[in-house]
């Protein structure tokens, strides 16, 4: 590894671990105890308390899921059909009798030569989830283009062209984490984190010039590869 | 760059965190509890495999919490109908896909012969029976009816140069409306569409058929397999298995939802016509080195003419020893011997596996006993293995049909009790590889069918006088036993927590957080209500239902 590399990395490590010159012991400290009574104290064993149950395990979507969950966040095309994740054209994903072009990459059990289908997060999953965000955000704003705004999938509360204000970006966004995540924000919520992420990715991407609609689209390809919306 | 990107997506230690906490910003806290939108996300997945839609979630804004009539309400749906079918296809795998039925000489396929689309047999090898030439030629591209028929109803053939200089005797072709597809007509090959009821070597809806030059496929080809015909019964094998499991979730195509413990006792059975047609004609003409599905007594009966394209499915009674879901025929053919279908129903529904000992008791065994319950390390397993696969015993393993039809499978076939290289090929095939054969097998009970070799009634091997009982019984006897004393529903509430928790439950003694208790409880409600949905609105009424971690 290139020295320049690992010392800095290393020092980082030390430091987070605790172990660096400054929290070395002085040869100043004292070396004995001394006890002093402060009040009357508490029993010595700790009162029962409720622990939260054991909890479900947090879980990827399984491919079905995902083949299902697409239409239902992306609505339809301009021709009225579900928008699906495409590959060339051809659905990428497909159902338990007749398996899309990915099913088979993504995992999905034919129950002959595979027969348990892993819900963890993967490189390769991960990698084929910003493909499918990519596809499927751009035939949502294509379709958009063409739906009234109160029609529309991802700019229904905020223009889809030109100047968006603060207000309307905040709405919309509000909207499309419910819509895209089943995270409710109430108006006028000043601290969700998400929301400001979103807010400043919209910003970024519109003050580089590449205008409203790439704006949008950003924000649809955050939405749809986040974790957040392939856990549950 | 794009490398980089997905480095960093992985990296992202988002992706292993539960998402509620994502959404609050609580990474520290221990098991957040859900809000109603995440909760209503999370059974929308597990109950509907997909989210909620936009109209869904805003329908929560004046809720306390998720209405406990919408999980009703979705549990009755299609979409719970769809979900139940993939958790059981997770325990079950019902797909046959890489089995064959028959081969080659039973298959049909389109080529192009002369510039004309025909419909042939695939193997070559009886295709020359028919045309003699040796060179496993297609018939020619010629109306038959300009050829004729001899007196015996075979086609006539005329000489046709196949290649320059070469001529082989051929016959044309005749268009027939086959039971694929009975609104088409195709062009067939003269001899493969004869319609003969007898041949050379007799019948030729009978096994010995596909070797004898005197026989066709039959009328409308329903002794063949046409292109495709068996990818559809393979499929329509996996529909009835779901068609079974829409019973018990939302009583689909049924009156009301049917007990959950049905699913490995009940006598009903769905068929259609595809499945109907393979059983009662191409079935029949099993092939020795391929699957072995006729059926037999105990086999639903099939009333009328069988229409192939007939998608309407109609539910009929099974006898012994058919039982639930572990006798249809995408299980017997998934699991295709007795012992792969006791070691996935001792799995799925008794949550047992086998695991060898470390050290095996080499004392009282040899290693060579015939008997694989008495053989040094190899019995270890198979005292437990060798009784439960028995309860398959009447059911054909690499094939579907119950070996109860005694006209092709006695008990004892005396005749592979002699030498079989004395034995036509047929019946040598059949002593080989249904009948316990001294080559095989060793002497013990030469000639009986191979499951019953240790089935011994009375026996003082107290293994074989078990193999007996259980195999005179039927796998619906082992179903009986799990389901009255609760391993079943002790094993469905396991899987199912599997399915919606996302993990195991917690069964450690030690752990004073064990989930024992939770156990009992579901497992004694299955036992009184016997209800799948209600089981699963228990699971995902618990608290831990709906926390995250």
């Amino acid at each position: 590894m290139n020295r320049s590399i690992l010392i800095p990395l290393l020092s980082v490590l030390l430091s987070a671990t605790g172990c660096g010159e400054d929290d070395a012991p002085t040869q100043t400290a004292p070396m004995t105890a001394t006890v002093e009574t402060v009040g009357s104290g508490g029993d010595l064993l700790h009162p029962e308390i409720e622990r939260p149950p054991k909890s479900r395990k947090t879980k990827r979507l399984t491919v079905g899921m995902l083949a299902g969950s697409i239409p239902v966040v992306a609505g339809e095309d301009e021709a009225g059909q579900s928008i699906t994740w495409k590959l060339g054209g051809e659905e990428a994903l497909g159902d338990d009798e007749q398996f899309g072009l990915l099913d088979r990459t993504l995992g999905r059990p034919d129950y002959v030569s595979v027969t348990d289908e892993l819900t963890e997060p993967s490189a390769l999953y991960v990698k084929f989830a910003q493909d499918m965000a990519r596809d499927v955000c751009q035939q949502i704003l294509t379709s958009d283009e063409s739906k009234p705004q109160a029609e529309r999938i991802l700019a229904r509360l905020a223009p889809l062209s030109g100047s968006v204000s603060t207000e309307q970006l905040r709405a919309n966004l509000r909207y499309l984490k419910l819509r895209f995540w089943g995270e409710f924000v109430p108006d006028g919520a000043e601290h969700d984190d998400h929301l400001k992420s979103l807010e400043e990715l919209f910003q970024s991407v519109t003050g580089s010039g590449e205008g409203t609609q790439a704006g949008w689209n950003a924000v649809c390809v955050a939405l749809l590869s986040s974790p957040v919306f392939h856990l549950y | 760059m794009r490398r980089l990107l997905i480095l960093a997506l992985l990296l992202n230690p988002l992706w292993f965190q539960a998402p509620s906490a994502l959404a609050s910003g609580e990474m520290c806290v221990d098991s957040p509890e859900l809000d109603k939108y995440r909760l209503l996300r999370r059974l929308s997945l597990d109950l509907r495999t997909r989210v909620p839609s936009l109209q869904e979630y805003e329908s929560l804004h004046d809720e306390e919490d998720v209405p406990a009539q919408l999980v009703e309400e979705w549990l009755a749906s299609d979409a719970f109908r769809l979900a139940m079918r993939s958790f059981h296809a997770s325990l079950l795998w019902p797909n046959p896909g890489t089995v064959q039925f028959n081969s080659t000489s039973a298959n049909l396929a389109t080529f192009t012969s002369q510039g004309q689309a025909i419909i042939d047999i695939i193997a070559l090898s009886r295709r020359n029976q028919w045309r003699s030439n040796n060179q496993g030629l297609h018939c020619a591209n010629v109306d038959q009816a300009t050829l004729g028929y001899e007196a015996d109803g075979r086609p006539k053939t005329q000489a046709f140069e196949y290649s320059p200089g070469q001529f082989a005797e051929l016959e044309g072709w005749v268009e027939v409306s086959p039971y694929w597809d009975p609104d088409s007509t195709v062009k067939v090959c003269a001899f493969v569409a004869m319609e003969h009821a007898e041949g050379a070597k007799g019948a030729c809806d009978f096994p010995t058929a596909a070797s004898d030059a005197g026989c066709g496929c039959g009328p409308n080809l329903r002794w063949c397999y046409g292109p495709g015909v068996e990818k559809t019964i393979k499929a329509q094998m996996t529909e009835q298995v779901h068609r079974l499991i829409d019973t018990l979730s939302t009583g689909a195509g049924v009156d009301g939802v049917r007990p959950y413990s049905d699913l490995i006792r009940t006598s009903r059975v769905w068929s259609n016509g595809a499945l109907d047609f393979f059983d009662k004609y191409l079935g029949k003409l099993f092939n020795l080195n391929r699957t072995m599905d006729i059926s037999g007594p105990g086999d639903r009966p099939i009333v009328g003419e069988p229409n192939f394209a007939d998608d309407t499915w109609v539910e009929s009674e099974r006898g012994w020893p058919h039982a639930g879901v572990q006798t249809l025929a995408a299980y017997t053919l998934r699991f295709n011997t007795n012992r792969a279908r006791q070691n996935r129903f001792r799995i799925a529904f008794t949550n047992q596996y086998y695991v060898p000992p470390t050290q095996s008791d080499m004392t009282g065994c040899t290693e060579d006993a015939a008997d694989i319950t008495e053989r040094c390390v190899c019995r270890d397993c198979h005292v437990v293995v060798e009784p439960l696969s028995a309860y398959w015993a009447f059911h054909a393993e690499d094939g579907s049909g119950p070996l109860t039809n005694t006209d092709f499978f006695p008990e004892i076939l005396e005749e592979c009790q002699l030498d079989l290289d004395t034995l036509p090929i047929v019946l040598r095939a059949l002593c080989n590889r249904f009948y316990v054969t001294e080559d095989a097998e060793g002497t013990v009970r030469r000639g009986w069918l191979r499951p019953l070799q240790y089935a011994i009634e009375g026996s003082d091997n107290v293994l074989h006088s078990q193999i007996h009982q259980n195999a005179y019984a039927g796998p619906g006897a082992w179903a009986e036993q799990i389901v009255e004393n609760g391993i079943f529903q002790q094993t469905m509430v396991q899987n199912l927590w599997r399915y919606l928790m996302g993990r195991d439950m917690n069964l450690d003694l030690a752990d004073p957080d064990n989930e024992l208790g939770v156990l009992a409880e579901l497992a004694a409600e299955l036992q009184e209500h016997d209800s799948l949905p209600e089981l699963v609105r228990s699971i995902v009424n618990q608290p831990a239902y709906r926390r995250a971690r």
